[in-house]
């Protein structure tokens, strides 16, 4: 029988002998994709990496819990869009403003920060984005910058492919539409 | 023997949606002009961020596993002690306290006087007050006061509605 690589790392992930060891290797296997995947919903990079280390945690701690049912990735990408969504919830909660206003929030701070080297048409790109509804801007967000197939989107949002793409081609449009006008 | 002709096949059974076509073209163009006007988001990262970020995860899994360090002087425990020393202040005050009784006698007469004056009792609720046996002690009715007297007194301030209603 053919025991996957992903398997395998599971089964190692689940075991106190070897835990320790293939943790560290799942970190070095995603931590980028899912800084990446946080940075895009969060912005701030300092927010990013509080998100991304929470998200780790909670991985390592829940893990047990891993049944199986879809890919171990699908299942790290989801805490992480959890995490994510959370936090932005959380500051909007503690600041008393709506979540999107904590987004055209973290748009207006992306010209004072260092960690955003983007240009005019980079900036309102971002500002296109933040514009969404949030569905649609993380389904953008997933195909544009971090190339995720569709079929692995539908895994990680428990939403159907075809509703997916029908987001993101409306989600094309709108932003087009606002590149156009501004 | 006749051979069976089979009819040419002129349609797979196969559709797509309506409008599938132009909506692929016009969803791919978009893209692709998006694209190539934007390819990157323009966010960065510290540098070295990636390359420490393993070790900063693996601390803090280890601060995890080791469980959270234990504060001895946590809010809540301060917020038990403080009920607990305020019930039994409270506890000795309502049973190991001698209680100071007030007597009609530690009253002085004039704060009686002022009671009567301010709560404006009605002459019913006045004489409800007392039974017939304290008011048949009371001896100030027949002291000091003449028949001429209260005859004055009577002409001078009642009406005579007053006498024949009471």
């Amino acid at each position: 029988m053919y025991v996957t690589p992903e398997y395998q790392l599971v089964e190692q992930l689940k075991s106190t002998d070897t835990i320790e060891l293939a943790f560290k290797e799942l970190v070095t296997l995603y931590k980028e994709r899912l800084y990446w995947h946080i940075r895009h919903i969060v912005k701030s990079h300092d927010d990013a990496d509080d998100v991304l280390q929470n998200t780790f945690i909670k991985i390592y701690k829940n893990i047990n819990s891993f049944k199986g049912d879809s890919k171990l990735f699908s299942w790290m990408y989801r805490i992480a869009t959890n995490e994510a969504i959370t936090f932005i919830n959380k500051k909007a909660k503690r600041l008393q403003i709506s979540n999107e206003e904590i987004q055209q929030l973290a748009i207006e701070k992306l010209t004072a920060d260092v960690y955003f080297e983007g240009d005019d048409i980079q900036l309102s790109l971002q500002k296109a984005i933040a514009i969404l509804p949030q569905k649609q801007q993380l389904v953008f967000n997933m195909k544009y910058f971090e190339n995720l197939k569709f079929k692995d989107m539908s895994d990680i949002l428990e939403t159907s492919e075809g509703s997916l793409k029908t987001s993101y081609h409306i989600a094309v449009k709108k932003i087009e539409q606002y590149l156009t006008s501004n | 023997m006749e051979k069976q002709r089979i009819e040419p096949i002129k349609n797979n059974g196969f559709k797509v949606p309506d409008n599938y076509f132009n909506a692929f073209e016009q969803n791919m163009l978009s893209e692709i002009k998006l694209k190539e006007k934007i390819n990157t988001s323009g966010f960065n990262v510290p540098k070295g961020y990636f390359e420490s970020l393993d070790q900063t995860i693996h601390n803090l899994v280890v601060e995890k596993r080791q469980g959270k360090a234990i504060n001895l002087f946590s809010w809540k425990k301060i917020a038990y002690a403080t009920s607990i020393a305020a019930s039994l202040i409270l506890m000795f005050n309502v049973f190991f306290t001698k209680k100071e009784v007030l007597t009609l006698d530690s009253v002085e007469t004039a704060s009686i006087e002022n009671y009567i004056l301010n709560e404006d009792l009605e002459t019913n609720e006045f004489a409800s007050l007392f039974s017939k046996e304290d008011l048949a002690n009371v001896s100030l009715i027949n002291d000091g006061y003449s028949s001429q007297n209260l005859e004055n007194y009577v002409f001078d301030n009642l009406e005579i509605d007053d006498i024949t209603t009471n």
